[in-house]
């Protein structure tokens, strides 16, 4: 039975980049998050963890199927677009590198689902 | 010296860190490379899909492994603002194997390791000219001929004028070792392993960062370059001579 693959390597540049970025991102995203909301509430609440995770598992996901996307397009371009929400879902506290990151990983989501694919044998 | 950089985006600031952007850019060259390499060899269908996945986790677990040496080294709490190679390739290696055995065929175990080393030379290569931006891994300080950092960064606080660049002796020597591994394939971890050990053994001489507690004389990067001498040795003599398939890039 013949199986689809992709043939382009700019979902894994992409992914590559976009999880280099960021790693230093979500950590930026946590902190800044965490002191908003102490300088809000006086104290800290937090909210820092949530976009820490948040960045650092869109992150991850984005690193890890943008170099699946030969392998699996479909799954992987899905799968990057939703690591592309996640990270930018982490700039509304500010973070504006978690928007170069989202790009990057939407380009390559984007790549992955269009990308040209041939067929070999499972 | 420029660690991170800075663009002015009208009534934003977008601050890019270049240590971070160089891994990147390593990483890409480096399965850019694996993808070149693995082109002209036979493996089973799936093969090289499944690979790709053993070498993200592999990199993820690495650069896992390489902030808690760090943090081990230099007593110091985890973070991701520092990162040890020797860290990185040792928990990148074991997690590597681990993976590999659990989802792949141990056949073609060392063959694809010899496919690896050149590209793991040429991210680490990379990551070396991201530590000379971010100003760490510096040499010692000299009189003539060494770089002056701007005033404020570790080197210049820490020896008050200019330093060996030792990150650039070292990313020149892997762009050289590169070199050497593509254009006389065969037995290339091995060679990776004792031609590095041996340079990185002589090269921490020269360092002036904080080398951390070692062992008598020997800094933990000394050591590391010695168990990584010995390692070459074992895996000549497990080295698959002359039945690698790899001929070389051209």
């Amino acid at each position: 039975m013949a199986k689809k693959r992709g043939t382009s390597n700019v979902p894994m540049i992409m992914g590559i980049i976009g999880g280099v970025l960021g790693l230093p991102g979500a950590v930026c995203a946590g902190a800044c998050a965490e002191g908003l909301s102490a300088v809000a509430d006086e104290a800290g609440t937090g909210v820092g963890d949530f976009y820490l995770w948040m960045g650092l598992i869109g992150a991850l996901l984005g690193f890890v199927f943008g170099l699946m996307a030969k392998g699996k397009p479909m799954l992987s371009g899905v799968m990057m677009i939703v690591a592309a929400l996640m990270c930018g879902i982490t700039m509304i506290i500010g973070n504006l590198i978690a928007l170069v990151v989202a790009i990057l990983f939407l380009i390559g989501g984007i790549f992955a689902l269009v990308q040209k694919k041939e067929e070999v044998a499972a | 010296m420029l660690p991170e950089l800075n663009l002015n985006l009208g009534h934003f600031f977008l601050v890019v860190p270049m240590y971070n952007l160089l891994i990147g850019l390593g990483m890409v060259c480096a399965f850019l490379l694996w993808t070149r390499l693995t082109a002209k060899s036979f493996r089973p269908p799936g093969h090289h899909d499944r690979l790709t996945f053993v070498m993200g986790a592999a990199i993820i677990f690495g650069f896992a492994g390489a902030a808690v040496f760090d943090s081990l080294v230099h007593a110091r709490p985890l973070s991701f603002g520092g990162l040890t190679f020797y860290g990185g390739l040792l928990a990148g290696g074991l997690s590597f194997c681990f993976l590999y055995l659990l989802l792949l065929s141990r056949q073609y175990l060392l063959e694809d390791i010899e496919l690896i080393a050149p590209c793991l030379v040429i991210a680490h290569g990379f990551g070396r000219i991201g530590c000379f931006l971010a100003g760490c891994c510096y040499g010692s300080p000299v009189a003539w001929g060494g770089v002056l950092f701007p005033a404020g960064s570790p080197p210049f606080l820490h020896h008050g004028g200019p330093v060996l660049p030792t990150q650039l002796f070292e990313a020149g020597f892997l762009f050289l070792l590169v070199g050497w591994l593509l254009r006389r394939p065969g037995a290339n971890a091995a060679r990776y392993l004792f031609a590095y050990g041996l340079f990185r053994f002589l090269m921490e001489f020269f360092r002036g960062d904080v080398r951390g507690a070692g062992i008598g004389v020997f800094s933990p990067s000394q050591v590391m370059a010695l168990a990584m001498i010995a390692l070459a040795v074992v895996l000549l003599r497990l080295s698959p001579a002359g039945e690698n398939e790899y001929q070389g890039p051209g």
